[in-house]
């Protein structure tokens, strides 16, 4: 994996030195352990592991400060309905919904210290940096306050099954250029494709930025399952009441032998 | 061990799949009854969102209604020309539960609705088991035997229209109390995801006055369709027919069955009846429960139906 990302590194620093007119002093250069993630039967979440590096340019002075690095890893975006439950007489029901259009279906930010001391809010937010930054289109006008309220509840229950998260403390520089972090995906991501964003600062100024995909998709018995009751669900419908006709009928034919 | 379940979308661990279908799988043989109106409300206390609890519930119930239907029919004890009339009716039941169903979803009111179902039917039956059982109980324990029930000569259907005779039930009544039933339990199988056998029996025995030896037979051959039925269109229409998840919860079931049929010729019923009217109970005040009691989080997500 080191090995890896210092071939990465030797490339990128070729590719910077043969292009002299560039203004960017650093680049970045990152790779992932895996370029895609299997659903099977037996998933219960997996992490991803992610090396990179920081490449100078021979006429950079040294920072005496050190790089602060944020990696950002998004998620195929969906419409999400957010509801909210109330009293009916007794019992507690869904009484408002608001739909959130283009929400990130897996949203994680990992950073080497606290997102406030890396960079301005104004910078962060930008960029789509950090929980704080996440807005949600509703798909019909609301109040301000009525917006934030499931704006909030959106965020706060993503965080809870692991969906979304936030962690100051995910990416380790082991050396003063070269770094890496862990990617932790839950069980119920979505398929599809993700991408991780890189984000290079010092000083609270952006330095460079870099930007790699990798897939999730379902495989084995699963994949053909799913894709069976997606694509063709009146087929699929008549094979699970099969199963069910030949298991009452198997089980009443060995119990009447035995 | 965990497996996925592709539609459910969570990963539940295979033992606790297999022992539930079989723990329901006994009980349902030891009694002669379904046991889809235990099998959704467990799913739904595992974690699996109620659409999809209840259209698996239904597609269960196809495996535990098949091998007593086959019984059954060998015997000769399945009246064909009545299941078809129930069957018809079903259908129609079906089909319009499975569109409330789809519309209850999409208002978000599905999972509410499903509940203060389960607590109605799973009150309204624990209690009436309960009582029979405390009953006959109290009666044994004074030295006299329980006496049956005398149904009255005859019904306010009989006064209906468009009359059949259904010779293997020995009955001749009108098509329209045979179709409303029938319609009636399709609608409950589209709605819980239930055989509906614990209304159909005690129906055609008291309303219909069909002779007992036929009733089981007739209701489980009813049963089978209309369970097939409401899994295609549920599985067609909603989506939420989790195969894999059915598939384990049936290998527990259909075992289960056969033992909890073999030791209820075994033990005494009576006590074991008490005790399944108070966990019928139980679980439908733990479904209560969960509704009337402020829950942790009020804000729940959905992908978007349309």
């Amino acid at each position: 994996m080191i090995q890896r990302v210092l071939i990465l590194a030797l490339f990128a620093t070729m590719f910077v030195s043969s292009s002299n007119g560039r203004a960017q002093a650093e680049t970045l250069v990152a790779a992932l352990g895996q370029e895609s993630v299997a659903i099977e039967s037996n998933f219960t979440g997996t992490s991803l592991t992610l090396f990179g590096a920081v490449i100078r340019d021979g006429r950079t002075v040294g920072r005496p400060q050190g790089y602060d690095l944020v990696v950002v890893v998004r998620g195929p975006r969906e419409d999400i309905v957010v509801q909210r439950k109330g009293h009916f007489g007794v019992i507690w029901l869904n009484r408002d919904s608001l739909i959130l259009n283009d929400v990130p279906s897996y949203y994680a930010v990992q950073s080497n210290r606290a997102l406030s001391l890396i960079s301005s809010e104004g910078q962060l937010q930008q960029r789509g940096i950090g929980l704080t930054a996440l807005a949600f289109e509703p798909e019909r006008e609301v109040q301000e306050a009525e917006m934030l309220a499931f704006n909030t509840a959106l965020i706060r229950l993503r965080l809870s099954n692991g969906l979304f998260s936030e962690s100051p403390s995910g990416v380790n520089f082991l050396t003063d250029s070269i770094f890496s972090s862990r990617i932790a995906l839950p069980a119920n991501i979505r398929v599809g494709e993700y991408k991780v964003a890189l984000y290079l600062f010092r000083d609270s100024a952006l330095l460079a930025e870099y930007e790699l995909p990798f897939n999730v998709f379902k495989t084995g018995f699963e994949a053909r399952v799913f894709n069976l009751a997606t694509q063709r669900p009146l087929v699929y419908g008549l094979l699970a009441v099969l199963a069910g006709v030949f298991a009452g009928w198997a089980a009443g034919l060995f119990f009447r032998q035995t | 061990m965990q497996i996925y379940l592709p539609i459910a979308e969570i990963a539940v661990n295979i033992l606790l799949l297999l022992s539930m279908g079989g723990a329901v799988g006994f009980l349902a043989g030891m009694f002669g009854v379904g046991g889809g109106f235990l099998i959704t409300p467990l799913l739904i206390f595992t974690g699996v969102s109620p659409a999809v609890a209840v259209a698996t519930g239904a597609n269960q119930v196809v495996a535990s209604s098949v091998s007593g239907a086959l019984v059954h029919f060998r015997r000769g004890a399945v009246d064909i020309s009545l299941g078809m009339v129930l069957l018809a009716g079903g259908i129609v039941g079906s089909v319009a539960g499975v569109f409330v169903f789809r519309q209850l979803r999409v208002l978000g009111y599905l999972d509410a609705v499903v509940s203060l179902s389960y607590v109605l039917f799973l009150g309204v039956v624990g209690g009436l088991m309960l009582v029979e059982s405390v009953r006959t109980l109290v009666l044994r324990s004074r030295g006299r035997a329980p006496a049956l029930r005398k149904p009255g000569q005859h019904g306010w259907m009989h006064g209906l229209p468009i009359k059949l005779r259904f010779k293997r039930s020995k009955i001749y009544v009108s098509i329209f109390p045979v179709l409303l039933l029938g319609g009636a339990i399709g609608f409950l199988a589209a709605i819980m995801g239930v055989g509906g056998g614990f209304i159909m029996v005690p129906a055609m025995i008291y309303l219909l006055r069909v002779p007992t030896n036929v009733v089981i037979g007739t209701s489980l051959f009813q049963i089978v369709f209309v369970a097939a039925f409401t899994t295609v269109l549920h599985a067609w229409a909603n989506g939420t027919v989790d195969a894999v998840l059915a598939i384990f919860l049936m290998v527990g079931a259909v075992i289960g069955a056969q033992l909890g049929a073999q030791a209820g010729q075994k033990l005494k019923a009576d006590e074991l009846r008490a005790l399944l009217a108070l966990l019928v109970l139980a679980v439908g005040i733990r479904l209560a429960y969960d509704l009337v009691t402020r829950p942790d989080e009020i804000f729940s997500l959905s992908p978007v139906l349309t």
